[in-house]
């Protein structure tokens, strides 16, 4: 973090807050903050609230049990929206990590995969393509097989449903996709009664060390650098507590800071894998914080620096292009069918100026553009060390450039009067023979 | 109508079991991590499920109810505004309210009405016991050591309670105090009666 001088910050309107959290590696922002005293040094006494469900974070925040939480990236937007539950008006001025989810199918399911396509050990495309050459050889007296996401229209849900699609798999006719809580993902699959799962960290690594399953595919690699999970209050918590807000901004976005740096991962592992926290062995908490994904049993851990991004390549700024993206994959798999203007549905909700001011407290630069393209820049293209923007690349190489969500959704084949409508009301948008 | 109640705790459970099934609500209690909720729901499909708001099945359930547009969905506001039961609902009990769409939501807030009033008062009935469970001992100590002076010393019992009386006053401290030091071995200083 640079040296600067902070000007002095006005008084939070609350100092007592109650934050939930998962108990996920990528809950560490908020668990460092509090451990590391950036929330006391920002005149905030926080109480850290372990939960159980993503739902009961929804609710309670909503409902103003909570005064913020970890939310899922996709939270917000489909909370505004009323979909896959109630509607509530949260907004998110800041993303908390990028990364760090996985797909893990049973080591039973893999051996076939394997067998078909000896790539499906580090190819997810090979995987899924071999998956798709399974379920073709499936009896139709078979149950499809069953994939768990944590939570309906999640980034994990997201990503599942993208990695099959790119195999030719139809998440919603050739396999059953279930909601099972994280902390119970492994013991599913040791029950036999998931296939498979998408999940956060480090319930994969669990699986893989209990000779459970197989990883096929990181978050990573589906679309690199993309948001996993934000910091999030509501609309009307934020208008009532700015400076609240903003101190509780800073904190994070230090913790955040105090993250990345790769020194510090071991002791952030000691630190959340405490029973108060994630409650799991302090080794396996730390295997993908130090950038290390273990795939195979058999196998060493693979290097992936970038598994785990909580500040560099402007991670904690809330790009309203990712908004889009959710929005296109809402669209994509029709959960949603009502024509929305992306502009201002997205803005609605994520906040880049709030985030631009925490961030200029702190004298930490922000991109000075709130959309950029994704699916463009590739590893090789970026200086050594780059820190402003990261590889963005998704598996099937789709670029999405800005203001091309609805060309996207065109390759998608999305339905032609839906386009036609969506085309209306977003005029901003390329239009598909541009 | 039935009624789904999902990691509620025992007392409650037979609460509102008591209390609803006089009004034709038939309730059905599931617990536990390891219970298979897809199929526990479409076996019994209830009208309203009533959850603890961190049971460990929230997500599953907000699954069913997406992907079910049939079946309970969860429940918010009443009428379209929010609804101050339902928030007491969430913060006091730490429960949640799923119901089908087609329910008259003046059912839902004469429901919420005898669940928050039921557990409330369990809630209540719960917190005062604990309050009294310490009066309740001291009050045990002081019979026992009254049967206690009565069958060593040939007294009646209201000699035996002036002689706890007498000691507390002399040592300066209450009769519960005093009938406690009693049964744990102690002497009473006066014996005098």
């Amino acid at each position: 973090m640079p040296k600067h001088r902070r000007p002095p910050a006005s008084a939070p309107e609350k100092t007592a807050l109650r934050l939930g959290f998962m108990p996920l590696s990528d809950c560490a922002p908020l668990i460092i903050a509090y451990e590391k005293g950036f929330f006391t040094a920002e005149g905030l006494d926080v109480e850290l609230c372990r939960e159980t469900s993503w739902a009961a974070i929804r609710d309670k925040v909503g409902l103003g049990i909570l005064d913020g939480a970890q939310m899922l990236a996709s939270m917000p937007l489909t909370s505004r929206l009323g979909i896959g539950g109630p509607r509530f008006n949260f907004i998110s001025a800041m993303v908390l990590d990028l990364n760090g989810n996985a797909i893990t199918l049973s080591h039973e399911l893999y051996q076939h995969l394997a067998a078909v396509d000896p790539h499906s050990a580090n190819c997810p495309a090979a995987a899924a393509a071999a998956l798709r050459s399974l379920i073709r050889l499936r009896k139709p007296s078979q149950p499809r097989l069953r994939f768990g996401t944590v939570y309906p229209c999640s980034p994990q849900s997201f990503e599942l449903r993208y990695w099959l699609a790119c195999g030719g798999i139809d998440p919603d006719r050739d396999v059953e996709i279930v909601v099972v809580p994280p902390p119970k993902m492994v013991s599913a699959m040791s029950d036999g009664n998931i296939d498979g799962f998408c999940v956060g960290e480090p319930w994969n690594t669990l699986a893989v060390q209990q000779r459970l399953g197989d990883v096929v595919a990181s978050k990573y690699q589906l679309w690199n650098n993309s948001p996993e999970k934000v910091f999030a209050v509501t609309e009307d918590w934020a208008a009532r507590h700015p400076n609240s807000h903003q101190a509780l901004l800073r904190a994070l976005l230090r913790a955040c800071v105090w993250l990345d740096h790769a020194a510090h991962r071991q002791q952030c592992a000691r630190i959340i894998s405490q029973a108060a926290y994630i409650a799991l062995p302090e080794d396996t908490v730390a295997l993908s914080l130090r950038g290390y994904s273990q795939k195979h049993h058999a196998e060493r851990p693979q290097y992936q620096p970038d598994f785990h991004v909580f500040h560099r390549y402007s991670a904690n700024f809330p790009w309203l292009s990712h908004s889009d993206w959710y929005i296109a994959q809402l669209y994509r798999w029709q959960l949603l069918s009502e024509p929305l203007n992306l502009e201002d549905t997205a803005s609605a909700i994520f906040k880049p100026d709030l985030y631009r001011q925490a961030a200029a407290a702190l004298g930490i630069d922000c991109p000075k553009i709130d959309r950029k393209s994704e699916g463009n820049l590739h590893e090789k293209m970026l200086m050594p060390n780059s820190t402003q923007l990261g590889p963005n690349r998704f598996i099937d190489g789709t670029i999405i450039p800005v203001g091309g969500t609805l060309q996207y959704l065109e390759q998608l084949k999305l339905a032609a009067n839906a386009l036609d409508t969506l085309r209306q009301i977003n005029p901003e948008q390329r239009l598909g023979n541009q | 109508m039935k009624l789904l109640l999902i990691d509620l705790d025992t007392a409650a459970v037979e609460r509102l079991n008591a209390v609803l099934s006089g009004a034709g609500i038939h309730c059905r209690s599931l617990s536990g991590e390891h219970c298979d909720l897809y199929r526990e729901l479409q076996h019994w499909p209830a009208d309203i499920i009533l959850s603890c708001i961190d049971s460990p099945h929230r997500d599953t359930l907000e699954h069913f109810a997406h992907s079910h547009a049939n079946s309970p969905q969860t429940i918010i506001e009443l009428g379209g505004r929010s609804s101050e039961s339902i928030a007491r609902l969430a913060s006091e009990l730490q429960l949640s309210l799923y119901a089908i769409n087609s329910l008259r939501d003046s059912l839902l807030q004469a429901l919420l009405d005898t669940i928050i009033c039921q557990l409330r008062s369990l809630d209540q009935l719960k917190t005062e016991m604990a309050a009294a469970r310490f009066t309740l001992e001291q009050r045990n100590h002081t019979q026992q050591a009254v049967s206690y002076i009565v069958d060593k010393f040939a007294l009646r019992p209201q000699q035996a309670e002036e002689l706890l009386r007498k000691n507390a006053h002399l040592q300066r401290r209450s009769i519960e105090e005093v009938a406690e030091g009693l049964l744990a071995g102690g002497e009473l200083a006066a014996m005098a009666t």
